[in-house]
Formats: structure tokens, C-alpha cells, sequence
């Protein structure tokens, strides 16, 4: 953001071309080695998730696929009917690695819904709190620090004690316990962009406030909630792992990657590592990838940096 | 039984234990005589026997006193301090007394102690026993080894009632739990004496070679309270204990695979069932495959339950998701306890007859259902209930699986809200006329039955049946009422049983005991295998 926006609606913010821009970025992107193993790794993940049902050895969710008998089976096993449970099987006879496949979706649904949601509200709240200040600002301002006073955990609990289990009941936990942290970062953004001539200018023009604040303000204070928002995806989905874990997230008959570390939780002492094992892993390196990607993005959109 | 203890088989036991297992130190100490450390898996809070009832409480004192009446592992009326009893008329009991018992403080046991306990256990303050006691109007003694009960109505279950009274020395009769805690009011007839208790902690006792029964294989006997599952097995294993109630299942494997270690199976009465909503004409959670309405609710007719206790293959349940802590039930009771049916048949597991019943009932294609039950209050409760859906999904009824936590279930289950449900009762009276008035019985807020019908039953010949059994005092006479109630509930499956819970404790070789349906360890029953 080196160049100064020129205050009118017909204009562009940014002076640079976005494709010159987008290719300076994907170059600047490209320096860090690990960024680019994350950005891979996330890739194949969204790749697995998304194609779940065609590349999954069994339908994990449906009952008529499971068979008691083969449950527990160490990894590379063989079924009834030949198939091999390469990663093993749960206490279900489900297959560990469908089981992460499906798992999986209902992860990074959990992790992107929740996030953008959660995006869109403080985003919204930030912004308003930095244009109209006073009371409003106070108000809004004070509900976040409330907020952000509780151990996001804690909150999704209380959440999900009051609104009782299930995915979709999760996604409204984890929005409501997320939103604070957006609200925050984006009201001090715009706070410093709403005192630059730009927005003074817009003011001298006569233009509404709703243009102002969604034309003006907001692509200015994007790339801090791009930033953001990527770190609380890897949030959201190590929150809804927990939320599963104790019991509170998705359906039993339908586990995401923390059930399916739960279930698996009472067997590692008797040796059957395998239930908590790779459903764990595959959540770490869901979790790593996405952090490694954010970390590159927060250092490329940095203003300070560029 | 009495059993003959010589010094000779002594030395040659102790000399036999130090031979095969590590021994703590204390005992190796120890003049030859035998020790037996007990871990328990919950923690008893008083040595005043009448004080507070609850199961750890009522298996402590049973190592220090005796009752009127002993209940067997099976849950039957043994002679204990009585020897005999009859009915005098509907509301007068007569109990004769064992003679030449003493007290641990060599006083003789006669009626005055029978009525200052039995007055005692209903008359304190804590009315903890009143459940028992409630009934019991007087005691009377005719002479000094007769003593007579007079309850207010017809009580069939006086005897299970007088099983958990304790008789303790009447001269101890006006102490309190701060007296029978110290130990100088834990003066009983019981096959142990007090020797030392630190509360939350210990409670240590020493054989009574004087004990009418017959003195017990063990000369000194720790009662440990380690609620810590990895602590229970932990000291198991090191030694120090060599009995420990509740072997937690990571240990399973380590105990069963050592030669020097063993896991003890026994079933509990604790039985687990699929209730069903069999009053509604449209259940709320039973739909049509495509999630329609259907006309009626299927689970009204008799073929469709049994169909699907055809497709449940419960050998696989209590084999493969509960690891063997279950043994697959038929109906309230096992074999041995009273109202127990021969005539109850055993639904075995036949997917394709299944079909073919429900084909038969008119649903060829199946349908749509919800189970619902609790997570983590029984022994794989939602593990279980995952299988069954799996198993029903196999006869083509579609089943989701619906878990919630116990404070959100029981109420939601017990008041009727779902269509088919996981629930248990835990046999306690060890006889059928207990889980039938509360689970089976048509529900009546007045008489107090039908607590937990949660589908609904209304089975007039059952309730005319439980109500002739209430007030029938002959076991006799009773028993064959009860054996119906059993036959008519299992037979048109109102219920759906499955398996009764498993008692599952750890010992070290060398040790017997069969453990016992109500989960009490009483280290009178413990055998030294070695002897």
C-alpha cells in the first residue's frame, strides 16, 4: 500500500494492475520454502475433503457399510470382502482413513464457515465502532473486551450448553466466540485509515457514509482481516477437534477428526494406537498447513513490510 | 461350611505365596499367617452400619456385622443370625434366632440386640435406611432367641429389607458414627474385628476365629479406597494389593497376559434394554424411509420388536464393543434369581428371518428411526447403540444414533419422548417384582409404579400380576407370579434385552472369588486358592 488512494468512487483504491500485483505477490509468496509446502499440503487436504466420497474406501457415515466384526483391526488389516483397512479400524469397524477423509470435510466446513461468518460480523462491528466512535464505539468496544476476557473454550462451552450439540450449533459457537477478535483488530485499522486524507477528501465530497465505510475504509483494512482469517480457520478447526472431543460436536454415527481422536482416546493404553494415531496426525498437518500459509500472508500483506 | 485351619496348611500357603508372587514386605514380616489387601473403587464414608446406605457403606460393615438374613452373591435369603422364619399372619413375621453367637467382645448375641438395631436403623435421624425400615411399626422378643416383626401392611420384601440391616450390640445401641468410627462401637458378629479405620482412606480388620460360619482364610485384612483407576491397578501390580474391584479396562490386557495376574468375570444385575415407544399411534421418531408420516407406528406390533432383536447379533455386542463386559441377557434376571423364567426363549440372531418378520408385519422395505441414549453412564452405552444401528441398517431400518449427556437423557427417556431408547436397571432386590413395577408396569402416580415405563406398556395382566405379587407373602407363592410377569413382558418383547453388565475385578494369582451381583467385595468370600 505505497500508493495513495485517490478518493473517488470510480477510481481504484490501488494504483498497481491487481494481475501485476497478484503475480508480485504469488513471487513474494513463493520466497518462503515452508509457505509453499504448507500451500501444497492445504491444497491436497481441500483436494481429499472435497473429493471424500469418490476416494473413500468405505462411507464412513452410513451404518450399512460398517461391520462390528471388523472393528479394532490393526492398520493394513483385511475386510470381509478383501478390501484393505490400511489405517486400521475404530471401535465401530469404521476405516480410519475414510473416516479422516470425511472427517476432514466437516472440519474445514466447520473451520471456513465459522470463520467468515465471523469475518463478515466483526469485520462490520470494527468498522462501525472506527467510523461513528462515541457511543456506539464505546458500546461495541466494551462488548468485545467482555468477550475477548473469556478463554474462547470456555465461551464455545457456554454456547453449546445453551444451544445443545451438533455441527451447525457448533459453527454458531465458534462464530460468536470469534468474532470479538476481528472486531478488534479491524476497528484499529480503520481507526489509523479514517484520520488519512483519503478518507477526508471522501468526507469533503459529500459522499454517504455506507460508501465511505464499504468503498473507502473497508479494502483498506482487508488485508489484516485476510490475515486473520486465515489463522482462525486453523483456530475454529482445533476448537471444533475439541468441541468433538468431549463429546459436544458432530454426531456420533457422523465423526469429525476430534471424535475421531476421542474414540480412539480409551484404547491408547491398550495398545491400539492406530484410532487416536492418524486421525490426529491428519489434523496436525490440517492445522500446520493452514498456519504456515496465514504466517506467509500476514508477513506479504504487512504494510510495514512492503 | 465350616473350614479347618491347621498351622500346617498355614505355613504351606504363606510359604506358597512368597513362592509365586512378590508379597509386600509387611506381610513376609508376618508370623506365617495370611494377609489380604482389597483396593476398592469407592470410598465407604461411615463404620456406623445404620448411618447411611449406600452400596460401598453396606459391604463395609458386612466385614464387622451380620444380619438377620444373609444375602447370597445370587441375591437370595440365607440364614445369617436368624435361622429360620415364618409367617405368622399377613403382617407378623417370626425369626428364629441363631444361639451361642458372640459379639466380637464376647458378650452373647440374643433379641435385645436384634430389636435395638432394627429400632436403631429406623429411628436415626439420618432415616437413611428408611426405604428398608419404613414399614417395620414394632419388634418384639417372645423369649431370647425368638424375635417377632410387625410391619404396618403385607411386606413381601421384608426379608431383602432385613438383609441390609446390620444387628449390632445393644449395648451400642445409643453411640453415634463418631463411636463407630474410633472403633469401640464396631462390636459386631461378623466374620472380621475392627481394628484400625482411617476415614476416606483404610479400613484394616483381623479374622474372627470365633466366627459362627466359620473362621475366614485370611488372618489380617486391608480394605484400601483408591478411587484412581491407574492408582488401583498400579498398586495390583507393584504388590501391594491383592484384589482390586473395577480392573479398569487398559489393564486388561497387561493383567490377562500375565501369568502371575488374573481378571475375575462375573455378571452383575445390572440389566441393559431397548425400550420402546409402544403407546403412540405415531411415534415421534420413527418415519417412513422416504421421512414421512407413516400410517401407524410399527413398533406396536409385536413382530416388528422381535425382528429387530432377531437383527441384533448381541453375542457380537457383549463380545466386540464391550470386550467381554457383558453377558447377553434374556430377561430381568439370570438364571438362579427369583422369578427367573425358563420359559423366556432366547431371540437368537437371524438377520434373514428378521426380514422376513418384517416383511411379514408389512414393512418389506423397512423404515426410518432415531435411537437415542446416553453417553457415559453406562458400559459402552453409545458404542453399543452405534452397533445396534448398524445391525438394524442390516434388515433395512434406516437408524441414526442420537447420544446426549445422562442429566439431559434420563429425565427426557423415563418421561416417554423418544421412540426407541437405551435404557438399564440395576436389579438391587436381585428378584423380578423391582425393574417390573418400575419398568413395565403401566405408569400410576399414586401406586408409584411405571417410574420408567418410558414407552408407555399398558399390559393389564402384568399390572393384576404385580399387584397379586405385592401383596403375596410366601416365596413360594410369589415366585410363579413373578415367572409370569417375566414370561409375558420377554415373550411379546416389550422390552428389547440386551445384556447384563459384567463385574469385572483384578487379582493376583492364587486368589478366588466369584464376584457377586450386587458388586460388593467381601473378603469373607475370598478364597486363597493356594490353601
Amino acid at each position: 500500500m505505497t500508493d495513495l488512494p485517490v478518493p473517488s468512487e470510480d477510481l481504484p483504491v490501488h494504483a498497481e494492475a491487481p494481475p501485476a500485483r497478484f503475480r508480485k505477490r504469488l513471487r513474494q509468496f513463493a520466497e518462503s520454502p515452508g509457505a509453499v509446502v504448507g500451500l501444497i499440503a492445504l491444497a491436497v487436504i481441500v483436494l481429499v475433503a472435497v473429493l471424500a466420497p469418490l476416494i473413500s474406501p468405505q462411507n464412513p457415515y452410513d451404518l450399512m457399510q460398517l461391520d462390528i466384526m471388523d472393528s479394532r483391526l490393526p492398520p493394513g488389516s483385511q475386510s470381509f470382502d478383501g478390501l484393505p483397512y490400511l489405517l486400521g479400524t475404530d471401535s465401530q469397524g469404521r476405516d480410519i482413513l475414510s473416516g479422516i477423509f470425511y472427517g476432514l470435510r466437516t472440519s474445514l466446513m466447520v473451520g471456513v464457515v465459522s470463520a467468515i461468518a465471523a469475518a463478515i460480523i466483526g469485520t462490520a462491528a470494527g468498522l462501525l465502532a472506527a467510523y461513528l466512535g462515541g457511543r456506539t464505539e464505546t458500546l461495541l468496544m466494551r462488548l468485545v473486551d467482555l468477550q475477548l476476557s473469556f478463554p474462547t473454550i470456555l465461551m464455545a462451552l457456554m454456547m453449546l450448553a445453551v444451544l445443545g450439540k451438533g455441527v451447525i450449533n457448533v459453527v454458531i459457537a465458534l462464530i460468536i466466540a470469534e468474532w470479538a477478535t476481528y472486531a478488534r483488530t479491524v476497528r484499529a485499522t480503520a481507526l489509523v485509515e479514517r484520520e488519512k486524507e483519503y478518507i477526508e477528501a471522501a468526507r469533503c465530497l459529500r459522499l454517504p457514509g455506507w460508501r465511505i465505510l464499504f468503498r473507502h475504509l473497508l479494502p483498506n483494512c482487508l488485508a489484516s482481516v485476510i490475515v486473520i482469517g486465515t489463522m482462525q480457520v486453523a483456530r475454529a478447526i482445533g476448537l471444533e477437534a475439541t468441541l468433538s472431543f468431549l463429546g459436544l460436536g458432530a454426531s456420533v454415527t457422523e465423526p469429525s477428526l476430534g471424535m475421531l481422536i476421542s474414540n480412539g482416546y480409551q484404547y491408547l493404553l491398550s495398545g491400539l494406537y492406530w484410532i487416536s494415531f492418524f486421525p490426529g496426525i491428519a489434523l496436525l498437518i490440517t492445522i500446520v498447513a493452514i498456519n504456515l500459509v496465514g504466517d506467509r500472508l500476514r508477513d506479504i500483506l504487512n504494510p510495514r513490510n512492503s | 461350611m465350616p473350614i479347618t485351619i491347621t498351622r500346617r496348611t498355614l505355613n504351606r500357603t504363606a510359604l506358597a505365596l512368597l513362592l509365586s508372587t512378590a508379597i509386600p514386605a509387611a506381610a513376609i514380616a508376618d508370623d506365617g499367617d495370611q494377609k489380604l489387601a482389597i483396593g476398592m473403587s469407592t470410598t465407604f464414608t461411615t463404620l456406623d452400619p445404620h448411618e447411611a446406605s449406600s452400596a460401598p457403606n453396606n459391604a463395609a460393615s458386612r466385614h464387622i456385622f451380620d444380619s438377620l438374613i444373609n444375602r447370597g452373591g445370587a441375591a437370595e435369603n440365607q440364614p445369617q443370625l436368624a435361622t429360620e422364619w415364618k409367617v405368622l399372619d399377613p403382617t407378623h413375621w417370626q425369626f428364629t434366632l441363631r444361639e451361642g453367637v458372640k459379639f466380637h467382645d464376647g458378650t452373647a448375641f440374643d433379641a435385645e440386640d436384634v430389636i435395638a438395631s432394627l429400632l436403631r436403623a429406623r429411628d436415626l435421624p439420618s432415616q437413611s435406611f428408611a426405604s428398608y425400615t419404613r414399614n417395620i411399626t414394632n419388634v418384639t422378643a417372645p423369649d431370647p432367641f425368638t424375635v417377632v416383626v410387625e410391619t404396618s401392611v403385607p411386606d413381601p420384601m421384608i426379608l431383602n429389607s432385613l438383609s441390609r440391616i446390620r444387628i449390632i450390640s445393644a449395648d451400642h445401641a445409643k453411640d453415634g458414627v463418631a463411636e463407630f468410627d474410633d472403633g469401640s462401637a464396631a462390636v459386631g458378629t461378623g466374620p472380621f474385628k475392627f481394628v484400625s479405620y482411617a476415614p476416606g482412606d483404610r479400613l484394616v480388620v483381623e479374622r474372627n476365629d470365633d466366627y459362627f460360619a466359620g473362621a475366614a482364610d485370611w488372618s489380617d485384612v486391608t480394605l484400601r479406597m483408591i478411587p484412581d483407576d491407574g492408582a488401583r491397578l498400579a498398586a495390583l501390580l507393584s504388590g501391594d494389593l491383592d484384589l482390586i474391584e473395577t480392573l479398569p479396562a487398559e489393564g486388561m490386557e497387561r493383567v490377562e497376559s500375565s501369568k502371575d495376574y488374573k481378571a475375575i468375570w462375573g455378571q452383575s444385575t445390572r440389566l441393559v434394554f431397548l425400550g420402546m415407544d409402544v403407546s403412540k399411534d405415531q411415534s415421534p421418531f420413527v418415519k417412513a424411509k422416504d421421512g414421512s408420516e407413516l400410517d401407524k407406528n410399527p413398533l406396536k406390533d409385536e413382530r416388528v420388536r422381535r425382528a429387530m432383536l432377531m437383527a441384533m447379533n448381541r453375542p457380537a455386542i457383549v463380545d466386540r464393543v464391550m470386550q467381554k463386559n457383558g453377558t447377553v441377557a434374556d430377561q430381568y434376571v439370570a438364571e438362579g434369581y427369583f422369578g427367573h423364567s425358563d420359559d423366556v426363549k432366547r431371540v437368537d440372531y437371524d438377520p434373514e428371518g428378521a426380514k422376513a418378520l418384517l416383511a411379514e408385519a408389512g414393512y418389506p422395505d423397512g423404515f426410518k428411526l432415531t435411537l437415542h441414549g446416553p453417553a457415559g453412564r453406562y458400559v459402552k452405552d453409545s458404542e453399543v447403540l452405534q452397533a445396534i444401528g448398524q445391525m438394524l441398517a442390516r434388515i433395512g431400518i434406516d437408524a441414526s444414533v442420537e447420544v446426549m449427556p445422562w442429566s439431559m437423557y434420563s429425565d427426557a427417556y423415563s418421561e416417554g419422548q423418544f421412540s426407541v431408547f437405551f435404557a438399564s436397571w440395576g436389579v438391587n432386590t436381585g428378584e423380578v417384582s423391582n425393574p417390573a413395577i418400575a419398568t413395565v408396569a403401566t405408569r400410576n402416580d399414586e401406586k408409584g409404579t411405571g417410574r420408567y415405563n418410558g414407552g408407555g406398556i399398558n399390559d393389564t395382566e402384568i399390572d393384576a400380576l404385580l399387584d397379586q405379587a405385592t401383596s403375596t407373602l410366601e416365596e413360594a407363592e410369589r415366585e410363579p407370579l413373578l415367572k409370569q410377569v417375566s414370561d409375558l413382558t420377554f415373550n411379546k418383547l416389550w422390552i428389547l434385552p440386551l445384556h447384563y453388565e459384567n463385574v469385572v475385578l483384578g487379582a493376583r494369582a492364587g486368589i478366588d472369588y466369584t464376584p457377586r451381583g450386587d458388586k460388593y467385595t467381601l473378603a469373607y468370600d475370598v478364597k486363597n486358592a493356594a490353601k
